[in-house]
């Protein structure tokens, strides 16, 4: 899955999960105060993402997430080491 | 003064350490529980999450249990979370101001094992408010919430958020246990939101008991203390708010 899929993905989750729409969701939006998660969503988020991809994170990854890029880098890095493992 | 160094919290948890276990042996403690069973179990048979107001965060050092409470991770959380440690209580770091959804998913894959331990309005209140994070804890885990109401016979009130309570040495502290709230997994929001509610509900609830059972206890030692024994003293306002005649009493010594 490329980084635009795995946008899509995640933006597919957010509405799913807070019922709203984000027409103009891009890598700078922050995640507290752009999107207005608080740490329940974010814990939501993070089960559904998980589930959708099949891609543990682990609550210490967390802690540089601050906008909706910086998750997308994080998933990407893990679906690369992920993939590099299954190719092993 | 907020404490930095992390040497200097280690041995001010440690000086308070030592202190609060002596404090803590002087408390007489009456639990009482709607469900009529003993708590906590032993976690290896059954497991829960006990929800109680910030302001009681010293009442469950007195219980040992297996059992992880989530702490922030502010520097005074650090200082909180290193006398814990001390008292031999499991610490999942995170709260809702700051850093609060790796204190939950740290719950939700850690506390395995151990009941767990939620200050629901805390870190920063407003004071005796439900946070959703309890309930969506216990939509992922599985795991009923007891709300617990704790009341003392005397306390010191800090003039905080929460008006932090420390009982007097040799003072009573009661505990009122609520029936257990099982929440449905995969909770919506509105469920979500129905049932921080009920939880806020059942909590205000206890705590209401719980106090209304320490004044009586303070009542009734104080007309002990009166050389003629004949007067009943508040002792109509006393008998209104007994707490419920179901369930089970314990009464923990040091």
């Amino acid at each position: 899955m490329d980084r635009k899929e795995l946008a899509s993905t995640l933006l597919e989750l957010l509405e799913e999960e807070t019922g709203e729409t984000y027409p103009d969701l891009d890598d700078a939006t922050t995640l507290r105060d752009g999107l207005h998660l608080d740490s329940v969503d974010m814990v939501s988020l993070v089960l559904h993402v998980e589930t959708r991809l099949n891609l543990p994170i682990d609550s210490a990854e967390l802690q540089h997430v601050v906008t909706v890029g910086d998750l997308l880098n994080l998933l990407e890095r893990k679906q690369a080491t992920s993939d590099r493992q299954h190719a092993a | 003064m907020k404490l930095r160094s992390p040497w200097l919290i280690r041995i001010v948890a440690w000086v308070m350490g030592g202190m609060l276990r002596l404090w803590l042996r002087t408390l007489r403690v009456h639990v009482r529980s709607a469900d009529g069973r003993r708590h906590p179990p032993d976690p290896a048979a059954e497991r829960f999450i006990y929800a109680f107001w910030h302001e009681s965060l010293l009442a469950p050092a007195k219980i040992r249990t297996r059992a992880q409470i989530m702490i922030s991770q502010s520097a005074d959380g650090e200082l909180i979370a290193q006398i814990c440690h001390r008292l031999g209580i499991g610490v999942a770091r995170g709260s809702s101001s700051r850093d609060g959804a790796q204190g939950l998913l740290d719950m939700l894959r850690d506390g395995s094992g151990q009941h767990l331990a939620l200050t629901p309005d805390g870190p920063r209140g407003p004071r005796r408010r439900v946070q959703a994070g309890v309930v969506l804890l216990a939509s992922c885990t599985g795991l009923p919430i007891v709300p617990v109401g704790v009341g003392y016979t005397r306390a010191w009130r800090a003039r905080s958020w929460d008006r932090f309570a420390v009982p007097w040495p040799f003072s009573t502290v009661v505990g009122v246990l609520g029936e257990p709230i099982a929440v449905a997994g995969q909770v919506d929001r509105n469920g979500m939101e129905q049932t921080r509610v009920r939880v806020e509900t059942m909590l205000c609830e206890a705590t209401q008991a719980a106090e209304c059972w320490a004044r009586q206890l303070a009542g009734h030692k104080r007309e002990g203390e009166l050389a003629s024994g004949s007067a009943v003293i508040g002792g109509a306002a006393a008998r209104s708010c007994r707490p419920g005649a179901s369930g089970s009493e314990i009464t923990v010594r040091s």
